[in-house]
């Protein structure tokens, strides 16, 4: 484990610990309008460190918030597509012939539209689902590039040695499947989930951007910056907090992830 | 006779994480004459690659250093002080190298034709169609006389084609030394004799001074006229191969020769050795096999030997040439 | 069935397919030829061949690894090739395979315990802490420390890999071994002691073996009788003194001309084989070795008729029209 992944690791776990303990943390209620008359749109100061928004809330309580929904709307969205992106990739490679073919093109076809596409339609119909709604069909578009990578983990991994001795030493199809093939084949996913949750918020992001996503009154960082639109002259930092907290969030991601490309790669490769 | 090419001290140096550093090959000194084989041989970990690889600097760097206590003459020119410029000229013009896996080392989507000629032209400023004809010569050379093996692909080659190739292709900068890092292990056995037969006739013919690298005791044994056996780092003897395989006076070496499964000795029991041979990182005090070899005493844990003199042109790196009573029996 | 042919296979036969161009022609490679070999019980039998011999495939389908195209196997008079799922799964326990690459041939996930226990534990030979004392016990059966047991492949040497592989093939007490290159792929001061471990655990455990390797001399050590390859078919067969003193067939001729001896001084006969092993896709009539064949009498009826494989002498067999006159 290099340095670079430690620290990666440090920064994505403090992002996760400042988001569940937002609750502590926040100086205010995310929801609760302060005072309507005198209260909105104050700049950043002692009392609101980040300011407040158009309906005098307190930002800095609303990006904590919003850490904690974007946060662990994406860790649970990528969950549910690397496991369901593992399990049709390993069926697939292990059973060939007709069902891989099946399962891949169903993939082929399904990678053919273009997700935000697809996640507005949804959302848009789905309109009472809420934040279930939001994180299943998150997590149910989001599978398919997992399930190629495990795919072609698991054809190379049939022909190993070690792999063919598990079933010359009679052991069931099964257990050759989950102990000797899979923890073989996930290394790659780790990468894909890293970036996979930075790439995830973003898209939360501009979801709640829409109005599709996270829900007012609800906070999240991309309807915090739509509310923000109307106000870009005169209180500017209703949209650039919200905003770096995005990008900065993407970023430690996206090193992470990529630390974690450079230890696993070399190495196993 | 000036050897042409003289290795002195050579110790290639590896760093390692949490900032150890290894000597792969360790002080390694040798001559190499025009028109003779030199045969390196040795196991896994004991830095014949590296050596290989040093002679025409290939060790990446970092991680891998040459020390500069090392010298490489070739033809009196020091390899290791040259400019980038005159090290290119020398690498396929002066001394050339061979690998081991030959379908790894030609490019997949380039002609047999292209590359040779490509070598050729980088080496002798050629215009394009006589370094064509040179590579159907070249090709000639190594047995492929066929006019068609120059438009094909190296896939469309078998393993022993391949290996041919790659022969002409060092040889397409006329080289005076011919540097072979284990050609022939990756074929069968028969392709393998003819591979070793067109070496043994490529130097007669054309006066090469060839430095053969194997862990193969056998494929030394059939062309070569001197051997060097290296352990951990170390050549621990070297003599003529009559010698070597004669009357090898390291126990490493001898204990070798037992070991090895062969077709001219009865079948039966192989005296192993015990252990198995050390890390880079875990080089043992004192003499490096002592912990394996059977007549080792105190003298062996506590004090490296040097290079001894069993006789005008054999070495060997063990106490016992200064303590013969000390054989065990 | 009688002790001598306790294993058999018969007229085995296995392809594998070529990728084809869009609606172009099937090809196949023909990796076994109609293959017939017969083991006794307790000996050792050697197979050797360069590449493309068949030699694995033959390995791999004696134990139902690849289903062969054509065929039987027999073991201890059960067809091994007709066995329904379980009956396959116990008979698994009787044959095991020791594999080539030890860097390859284990789980690099499973510490070496683990990797043991699960077959011990899948079989039902033993559970908890009497499962861990047998894997102790195997461990030390092929001469590894007990600490072993902890540690992941990628902690062990080539060699202690490799023994690592032989405990996993005697965790389920196997009565038939497939060995298939056992040593190539580890140093030769290495490989001396796992041909020596393999010899004692023979006598030991009364073990019968399938041998398969390219190195002829590696094959001596352990074979009693030898059966030598060529492009999926077997050319001569014979007992392994008798095949490597006077060889009936050109091609071993050749082999022992060209494997490697450590002495410069050796007399050798002077055999160098023309060309290169001809495709095993399109093999040419007649005799598939009679375009590189030295053999003073090859005639047109090599190019013609392909021999069989006959008993030139009491135990001795050959595939080659002139295989009296090979000497």
């Amino acid at each position: 484990m290099t340095r670079r992944v430690r620290i990666g690791l440090a920064a994505v776990a403090l992002l996760y610990l400042i988001a569940w303990l937002a609750p502590l943390l926040a100086p205010y209620d995310p929801a609760a309008q302060l005072d309507l008359v005198s209260g909105r749109l104050l700049p950043p100061s002692l009392a609101h460190p980040l300011g407040t928004d158009p309906l005098s809330r307190d930002i800095l309580s609303r990006l904590l918030f919003g850490a904690r929904f974007s946060l662990s709307i994406a860790a649970v969205a990528v969950l549910v597509a690397i496991t369901v992106g593992t399990a049709v990739g390993l069926v697939a490679g292990l059973a060939g012939g007709l069902v891989d073919a099946f399962l891949m093109r169903s993939v082929d076809a399904a990678l053919a539209i273009p997700r935000v596409f697809l996640l507005i339609v949804v959302l848009a119909l789905w309109d009472t689902g809420g934040l279930t709604a939001l994180v299943l069909v998150l997590g149910l578009t989001g599978w398919f590039p997992t399930s190629r990578l495990v795919r072609a983990e698991v054809l190379s991994l049939r022909q190993r040695d070690f792999v063919l001795a598990a079933r010359g030493l009679g052991l069931p199809r099964w257990r050759v499947a989950v102990r000797h093939v899979l923890p073989n084949a996930v290394a790659p996913i780790v990468v894909t989930a890293t970036l996979g949750v930075g790439h995830t918020i973003l898209i939360e992001a501009a979801l709640s951007f829409l109005g599709i996503g996270v829900r007012p009154p609800l906070p999240s960082w991309g309807n915090m910056i739509a509310d923000s639109q109307a106000f870009l002259a005169t209180a500017p930092w209703l949209a650039t907090v919200p905003g770096v907290a995005v990008v900065a969030t993407v970023m430690t991601f996206s090193i992470l992830g990529e630390a974690l490309r450079d230890t696993i790669d070399p190495r196993r490769r | 006779m000036k050897p042409i090419l003289s290795v002195r001290d050579l110790t290639a140096v590896f760093a390692l994480r949490g900032g150890l550093e290894t000597r792969a090959v360790d002080g390694v000194s040798l001559d190499l004459f025009p028109g003779e084989t030199l045969a390196l041989v040795g196991e896994s970990g004991s830095g014949k690659t590296t050596l290989a690889l040093s002679l025409l600097r290939l060790i990446p760097d970092p991680p891998g250093r040459i020390d500069s206590a090392s010298r490489i003459e070739f033809d009196g020119t020091d390899v290791l002080r040259l400019d980038a410029g005159a090290l290119r000229r020398i690498r396929g013009g002066g001394m050339a190298m061979i690998f081991q896996e030959a379908g790894s080392s030609l490019n997949p989507v380039m002609t047999v034709g292209a590359q040779i000629a490509e070598t050729v032209r980088v080496h002798t400023g050629l215009g394009r169609r006589a370094a064509r004809g040179r590579a159907r010569d070249l090709l000639a050379d190594v047995g492929l006389s066929d006019p068609e093996r120059l438009d094909q692909y190296p896939h469309q080659l078998s393993g022993g084609m391949q290996q041919r190739v790659m022969i002409a292709m060092a040889l397409a900068g006329a080289p005076r030394v011919l540097i072979a890092d284990e050609p022939t292990t990756a074929l069968d056995v028969t392709i393998q004799l003819q591979v070793l037969d067109l070496l043994a006739d490529l130097q007669q013919r054309l006066g090469l001074a060839l430095l053969l690298i194997t862990h193969d005791l056998g494929v030394a044994a059939r062309i070569a006229s001197r051997v060097a056996v290296m352990y951990a780092g170390r050549i621990v003897e070297s003599a003529p191969a009559a010698r070597v395989f004669g009357g090898p006076q390291h126990p490493y070496t001898e204990a070798l020769l037992q070991a090895v499964p062969r077709l001219d000795r009865p079948a039966g029991r192989l005296p192993a050795i015990p252990g198995q041979p050390p890390r880079a990182s875990e080089w043992p005090a004192g003499c490096r096999f002592h912990p394996r070899c059977r007549h080792a005493w105190a003298r062996c844990r506590e004090q490296e030997p040097a290079l001894l003199s069993a006789d005008a042109d054999h070495a060997a790196r063990c106490w016992l040439l200064a303590e013969p009573e000390r054989r065990a029996q | 069935m009688t002790a001598q042919r306790w294993i058999e296979v018969e007229r085995l036969t296995k392809r594998f397919s070529l990728p084809r161009a869009l609606l172009g022609p099937r090809r196949a490679v023909v990796a076994l030829d109609g293959v017939s070999l017969a083991i006794a019980r307790g000996e050792t039998l050697g197979v050797v061949g360069e590449s493309g011999s068949g030699k694995t495939t033959l390995g791999r389908c004696a134990v139902r690894l690849l289903e062969p195209d054509d065929g039987r196997v027999r073991f201890d008079g059960v067809e091994v090739l007709t066995l329904d799922a379980t009956a396959l799964r116990r008979m698994r326990r009787r044959m095991q395979m020791v594999f080539q690459d030890p860097a390859l041939s284990l789980n690099p996930r499973l510490r070496v315990g683990a990797a043991l226990r699960e077959p011990i534990a899948v079989h039902g030979i033993a559970r908890g802490p009497r499962a861990r004392r047998r894997v102790v016990e195997l461990l030390g059966e092929v001469g590894l420390d007990p600490a072993a047991y902890d540690r992941y492949p990628h902690q062990l040497s080539g060699g202690q890999r490799q023994r690592v592989g032989i405990a996993r093939a005697l965790s389920v007490e196997p009565e038939f071994l497939v060995l298939d290159e056992p040593v190539s792929n580890l140093d030769v001061s290495v490989g001396a002691q796992v041909l020596n471990l393999l010899a004692d655990l023979q006598t030991r455990r009364g073990l019968t073996y399938l041998l398969i390797a390219h190195d002829l001399a590696v094959v001596r050590h352990l074979a009693n009788r030898v059966a030598v390859m060529y492009l999926g078919r077997v050319v001569e067969l014979a007992p392994a003194e008798t095949l490597y003193g006077q060889p009936l067939h050109p091609y071993t001729a050749a082999l022992l001309a060209a494997a490697p001896v450590p002495d410069p001084g050796a007399a050798r006969p002077r055999i160098r084989l023309a060309g290169e092993p001809p495709s095993a896709v399109s093999p040419p009539p007649g005799c598939p070795f009679h375009p590189r064949c030295p053999h003073p009498k090859k005639s047109e009826r090599c190019t013609m008729e392909r021999p069989v494989l006959r008993e030139v002498e009491p135990a001795r067999w050959a595939a080659c029209h002139f295989a009296e006159q090979t000497a």
